[in-house]
C-alpha cells in the first residue's frame, strides 16, 4: 500500500492524517498521492501565503479541509481520483480572513458500478470581506456507476465573488466526433481525453505520479 | 472523387428525414457550392459525409474514390482524406491545439511525426494565417475568438492534408479581412494539391468572390432543386430564393 506525499523537494511518507501550515507570505506548491485507503488532511494557510496543490488518487476516500486564516491567503486545488470502489471525497475551505481566494477543482473517474461522492463545502465567513470562491466538479462514469456531487456554497456574506459547477456523465459525443474526425481513433480520442481530464494541468511534473499514469493508460 | 447517390437520411431515434433521395458527384479538382434557407439539410448533408453520429442513411450511399463508406466510422474516413471544417468546432479544455494536432497527424499519417518538423509546420501555418503563437498552447477551440476558431479549422487542414475538403459555413463569424486569410489560404492549398476538391455550404456569395466555384447547387426539402454557376448565387443574393422558386 502507497501512503506517500511527493513535494517540491522529496517523497515524504506519511500516515492517514497530515497537516500542512504555511506561514505568513509563504508561497508553496505540493503533489499528493494516496491509495487504497482513507486519508484526513488539513491546510492552514496564514495571511498573504498561498498554495497550489495537485493531487491524485486511486482508490481512496479523503477528508480534506482547508483553512484561509489569514487575509490574502490563496489555495488554487487540483484533485483527481480513479476510484473502482465506493469512495468519498470531502472537502471543507474556510474563508476566515479577507479577500481569501480558493479555486477547487475535482475530477474523478468512476470505472466500475460503484459510488463516488464529491461534498464540497466552502464556507465564506460572515466578517470575510472580498474573497473569491470558486469549485468546479466532474465526475466521468464509465459504466453504470452512482456518482453524486454535492457542490455547495456557505456564504455569509454580500461581498464574495463565487461559481460552483458540477457534471456527472461521459465524455461529450461531439468531442468525441470531432477529435475522430481529424482522423483520431475512437482509443485515442478516449485515450487524449482521459490523460487532459485526470491530469487537468498541462505543465505539472508527471513523473512524480508514475503509479497514476499507469493506471491512466488501463482505462 | 465524391459519390452520392440517391441517399435518404434521417435523424437517428426519430422519423424526420432531412434528406430526402439526395444525389451529388463532385469530381477530383472541383469546387462545388452549396446554398439554400435555413433548414433545408445542408449541414446534416456535411456531417453525414463525414459520419457523424446523430445521422443515419437509411437508403443510398457515399461512395468516396470508389470505396463505400456510407457504414465506416468516422476517424476512417479522416483518413481516407475527407476533413470536414466545421461551423462551430467543438471546444475542448484541457488538449491543447498542439498536442491534438501532433496527435492527430501521427493517426493519419501511421508514422510517429519529428517534433522538429512538426513545429516548423506549424509556424509556417500559423503565419499563413496570421495566428499568434500562443494558440499553439491553448485548450483546443477554448476561449478562441470567431475568426480564431475558422482559422484554426484551416490550420488542421493544412496540416493534414485532404482529398476531399468540407466546408460548413466556414465564413460565418469571420470578419471581412479574416475571410480574405481563410480564402487565400484555401486557394493556394488548392493551387498545391490540384486534385483537391471542395464542398462549401454557405450563405452568402461574398466567399465564392475569392473561391470560385465551377457549380453552385441550391438545396431544399433535402435535395438539390438547381444547379447553376456563380451567376445562380448572385441572383439569389439579389432578389431571394423566391426568384428560382425553390420556396
Amino acid at each position: 500500500m502507497n501512503k506517500i506525499i511527493l513535494d517540491k523537494e522529496e517523497v515524504i511518507k506519511i500516515e492517514s492524517a497530515k497537516e500542512f501550515v504555511l506561514t505568513e507570505g509563504e508561497k508553496k506548491e505540493i503533489y499528493i498521492w494516496g491509495e487504497n485507503d482513507k486519508y484526513k488532511i488539513r491546510y492552514h494557510l496564514e495571511k498573504g501565503s498561498s498554495l497550489i496543490v495537485h493531487h491524485y488518487s486511486i482508490n481512496a476516500s479523503f477528508d480534506i479541509e482547508i483553512e484561509l486564516a489569514g487575509d490574502n491567503a490563496r489555495v488554487d486545488y487540483f484533485y483527481s481520483t480513479i476510484n473502482y470502489q465506493d469512495q468519498v471525497l470531502k472537502f471543507s475551505i474556510f474563508h476566515t480572513g479577507s479577500k481569501t481566494h480558493s479555486n477547487i477543482i475535482n475530477h474523478g473517474v468512476n470505472v466500475k458500478d460503484r459510488k463516488l461522492l464529491f461534498d464540497v463545502n466552502p464556507k465564506v465567513k460572515k466578517n470575510a470581506v472580498g474573497c473569491v470562491c470558486n469549485q468546479e466538479n466532474s465526475i466521468i462514469n464509465l459504466e453504470d456507476g452512482e456518482s453524486m456531487i454535492c457542490p455547495n456554497l456557505l456564504i455569509d456574506n454580500y461581498d464574495v465573488i463565487s461559481s460552483h459547477s458540477a457534471y456527472i456523465g461521459s465524455f461529450s459525443k461531439e468531442m468525441l466526433f470531432y477529435m475522430m474526425s481529424r482522423g483520431l481513433t475512437e482509443k485515442a480520442s478516449y485515450e487524449l481525453l482521459m490523460r487532459y481530464f485526470l491530469l487537468q494541468e498541462e505543465n505539472i511534473a508527471v513523473e512524480r505520479i508514475p503509479r497514476f499514469l499507469e493506471e491512466i493508460k488501463k482505462l | 472523387m465524391l459519390e452520392i447517390k440517391n441517399i435518404c437520411v434521417k435523424i437517428i431515434d426519430d422519423d424526420k428525414e432531412i434528406l430526402n433521395d439526395f444525389s451529388l458527384s463532385i469530381k477530383k479538382g472541383e469546387v462545388h457550392a452549396i446554398m439554400g434557407p435555413n433548414g433545408t439539410g445542408k449541414s446534416t448533408l456535411a456531417k453525414t459525409i463525414m459520419g457523424h453520429y446523430k445521422y443515419q442513411v437509411v437508403a443510398g450511399s457515399i461512395i468516396f474514390e470508389e470505396d463505400d463508406i456510407t457504414n465506416i466510422s468516422v476517424d476512417e474516413r479522416a483518413r481516407l482524406g475527407i476533413f470536414l471544417g466545421m461551423q462551430d468546432p467543438t471546444e475542448i479544455e484541457g488538449i491543447t491545439n498542439s498536442e491534438f494536432l501532433r496527435t492527430a497527424l501521427k493517426e493519419v499519417s501511421g508514422e510517429n511525426i519529428n517534433l522538429y518538423h512538426f513545429i516548423k509546420r506549424m509556424e509556417e501555418g500559423m503565419n499563413d494565417l496570421k495566428l499568434s503563437e500562443s494558440m499553439l498552447h491553448r485548450s483546443l477551440n477554448k476561449g478562441f475568438s470567431g475568426g480564431e476558431k475558422k482559422k484554426n479549422e484551416i490550420l488542421q487542414l493544412k496540416l493534414l492534408r485532404p482529398k476531399l475538403i468540407i466546408l460548413d459555413e466556414i465564413d460565418s463569424g469571420l470578419d471581412v479581412d479574416s475571410l480574405k486569410i481563410v480564402c487565400q489560404n484555401i486557394n493556394s492549398y488548392l493551387e498545391e494539391n490540384p486534385d483537391a476538391s471542395v464542398l462549401m455550404i454557405t450563405h452568402y456569395p461574398r466567399i465564392l468572390e475569392y473561391i470560385k466555384p465551377d457549380y453552385v447547387h441550391i438545396m431544399q426539402d433535402g435535395k438539390i432543386q438547381k444547379t447553376g454557376d456563380l451567376l445562380l448565387a448572385k441572383k439569389i443574393e439579389k432578389d431571394g430564393y423566391h426568384s428560382i422558386n425553390v420556396m
